[in-house]
């Protein structure tokens, strides 16, 4: 464990912020999962709806503030994080080297390449974060990708049966994506995460981000010590609760995603909503 | 016009537009300014409608386009998300070529439209309009800023929308005076019902943007443009040439002697030139062929 970890994990102790931030009930109420549904829900059509639109010339920074925009026209005040979008090769984080480097850029769209949107409102104090992958036309290597995707989808929720760990669930997700000739390109996200918790009863006051993430995220992350919130190799906690779980595959030039919320009760996972949904 | 208003609803507010032509042909979308309707558009959608697929949106807050709280829907972004969303249900293909022509307000969501229609966009027609980018760069010019001196108006609250709701014949009569526009090619306060109070939110929602306008760097427009400008305007200083090419890399640029209001002032004139600049960037509809 690093020094950054070992200094993450001592957050949880510090007297008074178990108060401040409560632990989420591991089995959620159905009006916790029906709020959640909701911000779910509005995410998603904000992603399809841009998806739709975005057409080869635009830049990542125009689609990424379509997304913020219709968003708040539909009454999001604030962010886990505002909108991410990457184009081209950048799908696969080709280029990304540093934090700074995820924000929305002048990256132009061509024919034909795929892209990422990743979407990330808070809803009545929920917090949803989902990911949506497209191509801008015809491009069969994203449509088998993409196929290779929904298995990965179908997959996931018989890995958080009971004893499972972070490891046992990142390396079958590993395993399956590399089977199918495919980097695991997640692995480059910060942590290394394939998901990490979301929270309710989130703050919704004040827009301050940074590094694109809302001082939401920060707070409702570190308070709770950083490291029981995210999925990865190293977590060995519970799994009961919800992830949102963004499993990030890599081909040669391009990468897809998709991330949405999983339900876990008592070694039993099923996703929040249908894909469709 | 109203057997030709069509409504929808986006993001949760009902939006309006008026459609005519066939929808197989190319695309003319006609955005209006303040304080207008698409009614002003009125010369040009008779004349285009029987070869072209004309829309032209009524902004958000104008007439059967439902007001919003929120004066961040009055803003560029918004608008502009309003007419993509738009366009998506009059081309459900997106494929169809179009001409894009703003007057006034509608020059600024035209401008910021532009570079997201992507290779579909064949052409860009301003008519007495800038880009938000361009005024923010001219209220550095005291000469604007006499001109500019309704906008700093609007920005009182309450005031301004209160006094339009209470004498609004004498606003657009107030209006169209002072833009040059002949008393016969005025429109009557019926044909721009409830379009004068909300959307002169537009303008408030404008200046908050500005900070950001002037830094936001503009892509030079690939796709030809042409400017139809009335030198009377009182509201605008005719821009230079250098001005417009820096801003489009095919730029073609024809100063009448109008006032604001060119497009009713001259329609015919207008019209021929708008005929010509179709032709020029190959957006003639098909001719059909003989029996």
């Amino acid at each position: 464990m690093s020094v950054l970890n070992r200094t993450l994990s001592v957050i949880p102790s510090i007297p008074g912020l178990h108060w401040l931030s409560p632990a989420a009930p591991s089995l959620p109420s159905r009006e916790t999962l029906a709020g959640y549904l909701d911000a779910q829900r509005l995410a998603r059509s904000a992603a399809h709806e841009v998806a739709s639109l975005v057409r080869p010339g635009w830049t990542e920074k125009q689609a990424a503030s379509l997304l913020d925009t219709y968003l708040y026209d539909c009454g999001v005040r604030s962010f886990f994080h505002k909108s991410f979008a990457w184009f081209g090769d950048r799908t696969r984080f080709r280029g990304i080297s540093k934090v700074t480097q995820f924000a929305p850029s002048p990256r132009v769209l061509r024919e034909s390449e795929v892209f990422i949107l990743d979407v990330a409102p808070i809803l009545k104090g929920f917090i949803c974060d989902i990911g949506y992958s497209s191509c801008a036309g015809e491009n069969l290597e994203f449509q088998k990708a993409q196929t290779v995707l929904a298995e990965i989808r179908d997959a996931i929720p018989s890995l958080f049966c009971e004893g499972a760990t972070g490891k046992t669930i990142c390396d079958s997700v590993d395993g399956l994506i590399q089977s199918a000739g495919y980097d695991a390109v997640h692995h480059l996200y910060p942590f290394s995460v394939l998901g990490h918790r979301v929270h309710q009863g989130v703050s919704e006051q004040g827009s301050f981000s940074l590094l694109g993430f809302g001082w939401q995220s920060y707070w409702e992350f570190l308070s709770r010590g950083l490291l029981g919130q995210l999925l990865n190799q190293d977590y060995r906690g519970k799994l009961d609760g919800l992830w949102a779980i963004e499993p990030h595959l890599g081909a040669k030039d391009f990468g897809i995603k998709f991330e949405e919320i999983l339900v876990v009760e008592r070694g039993q996972a099923r996703w929040l909503a249908g894909p469709m949904e | 016009m109203t057997e030709d208003v069509k409504t929808t609803e986006l993001r949760g507010l009902n939006t309006a537009w008026v459609e005519r032509g066939d929808s197989k042909k190319p695309i003319l979308l006609f955005l209006h300014g303040y304080p207008d309707s698409p009614e002003t558009w009125g010369h040009q959608l008779e004349y285009f409608s029987h070869r072209y697929h004309v829309v032209a949106p009524f902004v958000r807050g104008a007439g059967p386009s439902e007001p919003a709280k929120d004066l961040a829907r009055y803003g560029r972004e918004s608008i502009s998300l309003d007419i993509l969303q738009l366009l998506a249900q009059v081309d459900p293909s997106g494929k169809k070529p179009m001409v894009v022509f703003g007057h006034d307000l509608g020059a600024v969501h035209a401008w910021n439209l532009a570079p997201l229609l992507g290779d579909r966009l064949k052409g860009l027609v301003v008519l007495n309009g800038l880009s938000l980018a361009a005024m923010s760069g001219r209220l550095r010019s005291l000469a604007q800023h006499r001109r500019s001196w309704y906008i700093y108006a609007l920005q009182i609250p309450w005031v301004p929308e209160n006094l339009i709701g209470l004498f609004p014949e004498g606003f657009l009569d107030f209006a169209h005076r002072l833009g040059g526009l002949p008393a016969k090619a005025r429109l009557r306060l019926g044909q721009v019902e409830n379009c004068l109070v909300h959307p002169l939110n537009q303008y408030r929602a404008f200046v908050r943007e500005i900070p950001a306008a002037r830094r936001q760097k503009l892509a030079r427009l690939k796709a030809p443009l042409m400017v139809l400008w009335g030198k009377e305007d009182p509201f605008l200083v005719t821009p230079s040439a250098k001005e417009w090419q820096e801003a489009a890399q095919n730029t073609t640029i024809r100063i009448l002697p109008a006032g604001h209001w060119v497009h009713r002032e001259r329609p015919d004139e207008v019209n021929r030139l708008i005929e010509r600049f179709l032709e020029k960037v190959g957006l003639e509809p098909l001719k059909e062929k003989a029996a």
